[in-house]
């Protein structure tokens, strides 16, 4: 199966925490990134083209809703 | 007034008719045999007269009084209903802010992950949401407004628990910097009058930006005022906005300053845009 490429971005570090324990549970998921701000969430979309992301909403510099768009 | 003023006119009166009357029974003037009553009549007639004045002057000056005595009951059931309805607002904002579904929410996710990762930390956490809730409670119960005073060494062991549980979720981006003379600590305050001022700092200064920020909070007594300054080094905003910011966080302080301690205390507020914002809370030390 291939892998999904996904980025998780959230700024707590115990919910952050949370979101890996979580994909730990799925083998075909993979972890490439983690961003703690709106701005590098940004950055990090286009350097690493994730197929999967997990938004916060609340998240610092840029909401979460501000990356969506 | 009046009274006096019509019986000096009518003391005046009685001595003409006097005199006429002595001219009559002189002989110098004929008047007819009922002529001798006259003066009885104009004495009777004129104390009537007087009494009324007076009784009406009297009568309205009673109802004056009562009038007043009247107003500054109605005043006064303004003020102790004022009083009673900031202390139920205050309550109110201490469930909403305090235990709002968000703070709430954030602090069980906080202590989900936590269990996972660090049980004992975690533990020290829940007793410390516990201690929370019970003075939440605690305040709550308080029956009159007077009651809802608490000693400021509670209110900053409440805000301390609050921060304890904020960190939790902020890590090192939330920084605390207090400085809490000790006779500050022996002042009675009202309940939950600093946390929206915190409240106010994480969501504007340390919530939104990558780096955080820090929370300076003094107390100290000076010439019998309690004076607590809340500032963060955030971000900041046009002071308007600030004043007429939608969140009741400000206005709740100002109105249970206002009823509880009148023209005595007040709440100053000095931010500008990437100049932060400082809280300047004045009160009158009770001890």
């Amino acid at each position: 199966m291939m892998n999904v490429r996904k980025l998780i971005i959230e700024d707590e570090p115990l919910a952050q925490q949370t979101l890996l324990d979580f994909a730990r549970h799925f083998s075909w998921l993979e972890i490439v990134g983690i961003a703690a701000d709106g701005l590098t969430a940004i950055r990090l979309i286009d350097e690493l083209k994730p197929q999967l992301i997990f938004l916060d909403v609340q998240i610092p510099e840029i909401s979460g809703v501000e990356v969506l768009r | 007034m009046a009274g006096l003023f019509y019986a000096a006119s009518w003391g005046f009166l009685g001595l003409i008719c006097l005199s006429i009357w002595i001219s009559i029974r002189d002989g110098e003037w004929r008047f007819n045999w009922w002529g001798n009553y006259a003066l009885q009549w104009q004495f009777l007639s004129g104390l009537m007269a007087y009494f009324t004045i007076i009784s009406s002057v009297y009568v309205r000056q009673v109802n004056a009084s009562l009038q007043a005595e009247e107003r500054r009951n109605a005043e006064l059931e303004r003020r102790t209903l004022r009083a009673e309805s900031a202390r139920k607002q205050a309550e109110l904002s201490a469930i909403r802010s305090q235990l709002n579904p968000h703070f709430l929410f954030n602090t069980l996710h906080s202590l989900m992950a936590l269990v996972r990762t660090n049980s004992a930390a975690a533990e020290a956490a829940i007793e410390q949401f516990a201690q929370m809730l019970r003075y939440v409670l605690q305040s709550q119960s308080a029956s009159s407004f007077a009651n809802s005073d608490v000693l400021f060494a509670d209110e900053w062991e409440f805000i301390e628990t609050y921060l304890k549980l904020e960190n939790l979720r902020l890590g090192a981006r939330l920084k605390v910097n207090a400085n809490i003379e000790n006779a500050a600590f022996d002042c009675r305050v009202p309940a939950f009058l600093l946390q929206p001022l915190i409240e106010n700092a994480i969501k504007w200064a340390i919530s939104p930006r990558l780096v955080g920020g820090e929370i300076c909070v003094k107390a100290r007594v000076e010439s019998e005022f309690l004076k607590i300054t809340v500032k963060d080094n955030g971000a900041g905003t046009m002071i308007e906005i600030a004043l007429n910011a939608k969140g009741f966080g400000l206005r709740l302080i100002r109105e249970v300053l206002a009823t509880r301690y009148g023209e005595a205390a007040n709440l100053k507020i000095e931010t500008a845009p990437n100049q932060g914002f400082t809280a300047y809370l004045t009160i009158p030390a009770e001890r």
